[in-house]
């Protein structure tokens, strides 16, 4: 069977994925294009082996020995997860849709797809997502579940659910000279000093409704693929918008779309950032590992501050507030 | 225990909570009880029980609550449960659920007391000399606390005379 072997360098942890179908190679250039290399860098690479299902062999329930640990009903478009334990490894169940199944010691995921090609180009990317954002866990690099952004080597984490606004705060920034590290999961670490932001380039998703507010995405229109829930579109195909690079988080906010005229901020406390941030970024699966996560998310709200956005209307006013507030910060 | 009640000092959080000194319940996050999948003919016999143990944890806590706690009882925090301070306030990850919890600040002055290394007594002894606070209103909210972090087996209690509780 023909193959696809594809060496990714993320931020210098190396990334392997193999496949035999061309639905997921593809796939894999989507999630993780920006981090493409023609070689694996040096060290232990995280492995990822990712399949089409070839019967329903593939797709069987885990075995006896496997524990239910938790089901969550909308995960990576409309499939429902089931998680199960099953001795060190982690198994991710999509329904019939696939399967993953991680092994955090060995650094490896391997899985299947029923039909890699469908129901949207992103589709099959999702899986691939997941399973490098969970290999990167173990090497102490965080996916947050948030816009990034950055200006002049400050950080802005713009974190929250789906629905909550981050697509749009991340376009009102860019817009207004911020760069993008990522409009839904920049990676977080520490370093000798204290944490680094860092990009994890992709494509961005819109809604119809994001568009009408931002007249220059009408430009690129055209190129708007059509993922499974959203459209989305290359960010460099938009004049003035722009990768950033790895910076130190200055700022974190959390948006709350509300059904006022004007956006407002207010302080958040470091336990109530914690609170919001927590299920934006940590599934618990290995204790340890969720332990130091833990531990490294409490040291980010207790020297980052936090910030509840009430995301008004005046969309576009965002980079005004978010510069105040950098000002002040600096004061 | 809802920490906005205790962002003041104890005597203003102790008329917002009811006359309490330390509230009687903690924080929890409740995205997985939101997100539970309606129990159909697929679902499983192990998820079902959890979700029944969910279901009848006020009832089991509310049990608990009335069975009688000794001075001399010790109380220990689980070594299965990630905590860190923020601007003084507790938040505890259960890392076998994943759930976590978020405790005032007088809840988390009493989580860190609580490493098994003196008894409940001397607890209240302490937020008594801390807090002003009289002992009878100290004591029985720190029960109430106790009883809910054992609840949630993010403590295990100990008792002289009858072993683990």
């Amino acid at each position: 069977m023909a193959g696809f072997e594809l060496p990714f360098d993320i931020h210098g942890e190396p990334l392997f994925l193999k496949t035999g179908a061309k639905a997921i190679a593809d796939a894999a250039r989507d999630a993780l294009g920006g981090f493409a290399v023609e070689r694996l860098p040096a060290g232990a690479p995280l492995e990822i082996d990712l399949q089409a299902a070839d019967g329903s062999e593939d797709l069987q329930p885990p075995r006896s020995t496997a524990v239910l640990v938790r089901e969550v009903p909308q995960v990576a478009g409309s499939v429902p997860l089931s998680l199960y334990r099953d001795g060190c490894r982690w198994r991710f169940d999509f329904g019939g849709a696939g399967r993953l199944l991680l092994d955090p010691v060995l650094g490896r995921v391997t899985g299947c797809l029923a039909a890699p090609g469908c129901p949207a180009p992103d589709w099959a990317a999702g899986f691939v997502l997941l399973s490098a954002i969970e290999l990167l866990r173990t090497r102490g690099r965080y996916a947050v579940h948030g816009a990034g952004l950055e200006r002049e080597g400050r950080g802005v984490l713009v974190v929250g659910a789906s629905g909550a606004g981050k697509t749009t705060a991340c376009l009102s920034l860019l817009r207004a000279g911020y760069r993008c590290l990522s409009d839904d999961h920049p990676l977080l670490c520490t370093d000798g000093d204290g944490f680094q932001l860092l990009p994890f380039p992709g494509r961005i998703a819109v809604t119809q409704r994001t568009v009408s507010w931002f007249p220059e995405l009408r430009a690129v229109e055209p190129e708007f693929r059509s993922d499974t829930r959203k459209r989305s579109f290359p960010l460099d195909r938009v004049a003035d918008y722009s990768w950033g690079e790895r910076c130190r988080p200055a700022l974190l906010i959390f948006p709350r779309i509300v059904d006022w005229p004007e956006s407002s901020v207010a302080r958040l406390s470091g336990a109530r950032a914690l609170e919001e941030l927590l299920p934006q970024t940590l599934l618990v699966l290995d204790p340890q590992l969720a332990g130091a996560q833990f531990q490294v998310m409490s040291e980010l709200v207790r020297t980052t501050p936090a910030y509840r956005l009430h995301f008004g209307e005046d969309v576009t006013r965002l980079p005004e507030i978010v510069d105040r507030l950098l000002e002040s910060l600096e004061v | 225990m809802n920490p906005k009640n205790f962002d003041k000092n104890p005597a203003e959080a102790a008329s917002e909570a009811g006359g309490s000194f330390i509230g009687a319940e903690l924080r929890v996050d409740a995205a997985d009880e939101e997100d539970s999948p309606v129990i159909t003919s697929q679902t499983s016999g192990q998820e079902i029980r959890r979700r029944a143990g969910e279901a009848l944890g006020p009832l089991l806590r509310s049990m608990l609550g009335s069975a009688p706690l000794a001075p001399q009882d010790v109380c220990r925090r689980s070594s299965e449960v990630s905590f860190a301070e923020v601007d003084g306030e507790a938040v505890l990850l259960d890392l076998r659920s994943g759930h976590y919890y978020t405790l005032n600040q007088q809840g988390t002055v009493i989580w860190q007391l609580l490493t098994g290394s003196c008894d409940l007594g001397a607890v209240a002894d302490l937020l008594c000399e801390r807090y002003e606070v009289d002992r009878e209103t100290a004591w029985q909210d720190l029960v109430a606390l106790v009883h809910n972090l054992c609840c949630e087996k993010l403590a295990t209690l100990e008792a002289p005379d009858r072993g683990r509780l």
